[in-house]
């Protein structure tokens, strides 16, 4: 019996990660460079959670998600946010239409966040209270419109993209909000030899067509593939210790976190760390998490979730600073122990 | 479970050779680590061993007393005791099954796999995915307990003070040798005296004339002459001291209290806390109208204990928030007004005591929260039936002589709830009136405006602030200035000497 079942983990291991590689090859035919950012897109996805893509403009963050809901066949809508967007915008409203017999009725008209993918195309441009309509889908799975309940069907992801640079008219997530999103990957220039490929791709006569490499019940199969994975005790210490060690005050927390930090990572980071560092096994061929995973996916979970303190502002500290002093200063679990 | 038992056995023996191997390694950072920390003896003891020898030779004494390899093997042990201990400590200190297993994990580059499977193995039942990480362990098991394993290097502070050390250690092991070769010092009288002599070879009359001289030195006393009578006042403790044995010098005994030495440290500290006390605190100058109430509720109790009598009850805040007040701050609720009058009004409840004003304080302040109100406002606190509010303007041509329109014998016109935002408009609480709409006059009356010459506004130089700044609102900076101050920040701090920056490393 254990070792069928033995059997099935590694076929379910060795399916996942096919599935992945052709979803990745599908998508980077039309994405050129970004290879990181493309596999930390793939595994939110695949670890159940939701991303937040921050870059400037033009660099296609946009296009990965399209891509992204083309090669999954997979239900995708975009939402523009602007300034004078209302929640009843995002997730739906009753809406006054003509019956039969010449009256009148109320119809619910459902929003475009009830789809697979979404994509938040720059969420902060919108105010408080529509980012706010987002909190309870991202977390519950669900809609609650007046006596109505909406249950979004698996896999349901948003992909938010927002602008580094600050302008007029913005509106900074707030920490709850921030909280809700998986990974935080920061889009980057292209390299200069993906330039070339880039401008012949999007300036040719040629399209890039992508055919659908996977569906819904795949997606939502490999995501239960990777809630099977354990996590030893050492590398669960390892997380709670990681995300402990970005808190001022704890006995983890090194002197640039006491100093510069003002408020840390919760314990959602830890989830975040683990779920994110099971994929990465899965992907690594190992059937169980290691502490090279959880600091694989350290920075990704926890650059949005440490928030600065003046001193760290003005002395133009990073997030990702904190999180390599942080990894850096951690000793692993059995070294510790002795 | 064969194919456990055969894990098992792989990592046992892997666990085995990673634990000698740290222990190993650990045994010898600590050697070293004790030994760094213990070698300023390798100077101490050369250094002890030529004071010794100075101070028998300046005693008289054969400065050669021990051999010199056998300081040098002295100078030796001393940190080398401590540092084997530590060695022998730390290889007592077992390793940890789990952080040897990590060790091998590391080297071989097996990521976690031999700690992992040591942990499943313990459970009873597995899971599929648990019972693979077994498996793909056991198959890389075999290979690794017969992989060797590299000793790491411990980093060791504290090893680049043994150069130092040991050129000091050589330089008091070679002055020590020089100092042995000294010949014993003549010390004065008898039979050694001539043995010094002779081998020296010197005239035995001039040392003997000069220890005579050195004695006699030694034995007169030099008193000044400007203190004589110190020396008699000690002459007695003298003749004590030299009864008793002691042999105390006098330059000792004069010494005492010049410089001071002795005194005690409680003078100072003392000076150090007062002047810790002497800054006075700011905070809790500006006491709000609250705390100010409670103080003088808690003056008042006091008052009242002092009399012997009941104190009154305590006001609730909901009676300081009710809707007769129309501020800040609550009402004093003592019948003590001083702007009334002699005249006491038959309604009103008075006692002796609280035409007493005995606290000039509270009496200003309760002037200027009433002023504040627009008049005296109810009191809630004494319990007493509540001022007559009928007005008794009069009824016609009959006049009443206690009238005054504000239904008490006070000036101010009692009033509650929003009349009281109105200053001094006389607004009848009650009137008496007969029903009925009553006749409507409607008067037009057509107005030209009038033109008037505004006066030109004269813009005058404002003077400089007399009072200090008070406590400004924050001001919710926008996106743009808020880039501005940072970017002013980080340009302040780019021109200062830099600090020490956290480490930076390559994006994944």
């Amino acid at each position: 019996m254990t070792d069928s079942n033995a059997d099935a983990a590694r076929a379910d291991a060795q399916r996942f990660r096919e599935t992945y590689e052709s979803i990745r090859a599908e998508v980077s035919r039309r994405m050129v460079g970004q290879a990181d950012v493309i596999e930390g897109v793939l595994t939110a996805l695949l670890a159940g959670g939701h991303v937040l893509l921050e870059g400037v403009p033009g660099l296609g963050k946009t296009m990965l998600v399209s891509s992204l809901g083309e090669a999954l066949k997979l239900s995708f809508s975009r939402i523009q946010f602007t300034p004078d967007m209302m929640p009843a915008d995002v997730r739906g409203t009753s809406v006054l239409v003509e019956s039969e017999g010449g009256g009148h009725e109320l119809q619910f008209e459902q929003g475009p966040i009830v789809a697979n993918l979404v994509l938040a195309d720059e969420i902060n441009r919108a105010t408080p209270k529509t980012q706010s309509a987002l909190l309870e889908a991202m977390q519950e799975r669900q809609l609650t419109i007046g006596r109505r309940t909406i249950k979004l069907e698996e896999p349901f992801c948003v992909m938010a993209t927002q602008n580094p640079v600050e302008q007029e008219g913005t509106y900074p997530l707030p920490e709850a909000q921030l909280d809700r999103f998986l990974f935080k990957l920061v889009v980057g220039y292209p390299e200069e030899g993906d330039y070339r490929e880039i401008l012949r791709r999007t300036t040719g006569e040629q399209e890039v067509e992508l055919s659908s490499v996977s569906n819904a019940d795949t997606i939502n199969a490999m995501r239960s593939t990777v809630r099977q994975v354990p996590v030893p005790e050492h590398a669960e210490d390892y997380a709670i210790r990681l995300v402990m060690g970005t808190q001022p005050g704890s006995a983890y927390a090194p002197e640039l976190v006491n100093r510069y930090v003002s408020l840390g990572s919760s314990p959602r980071g830890a989830q975040a760390l683990l779920l994110g560092a099971k994929v990465k096994a899965l992907l690594a061929g190992r059937f169980a998490v290691a502490t090279e995973d959880i600091a694989a996916v350290a920075r990704p979970v926890l650059r949005h979730r440490v928030l600065l303190g003046f001193e760290g502002l003005s002395e133009g500290v990073t997030t990702d600073q904190v999180v390599d002093e942080v990894l850096a200063k951690l000793p692993v679990p059995q070294e510790a122990a002795g | 479970m064969s194919a456990d038992q055969d894990l098992t056995r792989d990592l046992d023996q892997i666990e085995g050779r990673a634990g000698s191997m740290l222990q190993g390694v650990e045994s010898r950072a600590a050697f070293m680590a004790a030994g760094f920390r213990a070698l300023p003896l390798l100077a101490a003891v050369p250094a002890a061993f030529v004071l010794i020898q100075l101070m028998r030779w300046a005693g008289g004494g054969e400065p050669a007393i021990l051999p010199l390899p056998f300081v040098l093997l002295l100078s030796l042990l001393a940190p080398g005791i401590p540092a084997a201990r530590a060695a022998a400590a730390a290889r007592a200190s077992r390793i940890s099954r789990a952080r040897a297993l990590a060790e091998a994990d590391r080297q071989l580059d097996l990521s976690d796999r031999l700690v992992t499977a040591d942990e499943f193995l313990r459970h009873g039942a597995r899971t599929g995915f648990q019972q693979a990480a077994v498996e793909d362990a056991a198959r890389r098991s075999e290979a690794a307990a017969s992989s060797a394993l590299e000793a790491p290097e411990a980093a060791i502070a504290g090893s680049r003070g043994l150069p130092a050390w040991g050129a000091l250690s050589l330089v008091l092991l070679a002055l020590s040798a020089w100092v042995s070769t000294f010949e014993p010092r003549p010390v004065g009288g008898g039979g050694l005296t001539e043995t010094a002599a002779a081998e020296a070879g010197e005239p035995l009359d001039e040392e003997a004339a000069e220890d005579a001289v050195t004695a006699e030195d030694r034995a007169a006393p030099a008193p000044p002459e400007a203190v004589p009578t110190e020396r008699r006042a000690q002459d007695p403790a003298e003749a004590k001291r030299s009864e008793s044995g002691e042999d105390v010098d006098d330059s000792v005994k004069e010494s005492s209290g010049r410089t001071g030495a002795g005194r005690s440290s409680g003078a100072l500290s003392s000076s150090a806390a007062s002047e810790s006390r002497s800054a006075p605190s700011t905070q809790g100058q500006s006491s709000k109208p609250a705390e100010r109430d409670k103080k003088k509720r808690e003056s008042k109790k006091k008052k009242e204990r002092k009399t012997g009598e009941q104190p009154t009850p305590e006001r609730r805040p909901e009676d300081e928030q009710s809707g007769a007040t129309a501020g800040k701050g609550s009402s004093k609720g003592s019948n003590r007004n001083p702007t009334a009058s002699e005249w006491q009004s038959k309604d009103q409840v008075t006692e002796v005591d609280d035409q007493e004003v005995e606290d000039d304080e509270d009496t200003d302040e309760d002037e200027e929260e009433q002023e504040n109100r627009g008049g005296v406002q109810p009191s809630l606190r004494d319990r007493r039936p509540p001022v007559s509010r009928d007005l008794q303007i009069g009824f016609g041509n009959r006049a009443n002589p206690d009238a005054n329109g504000r239904g008490g014998p006070s000036e101010q016109k009692k009033s509650r709830g929003v009349a009281s935002l109105v200053l001094g408009v006389p607004v009848p609480d009650r009137v008496k009136g007969r029903p009925g709409p009553g006749p409507t006059k409607i008067t037009q009356e057509r107005i030209e405006p009038q033109a008037e010459e505004a006066g030109a506004l004269v813009a005058s130089a404002r003077a400089a602030r007399s009072r200090p700044v008070p406590a400004l609102s924050s001001v919710e900076l926008g996106p743009q200035l808020r880039e501005l101050v940072r970017a002013y920040f980080l340009a302040r701090r780019a021109a200062a000497p830099p600090a020490a920056a956290p480490p930076a490393r390559k994006p994944q």
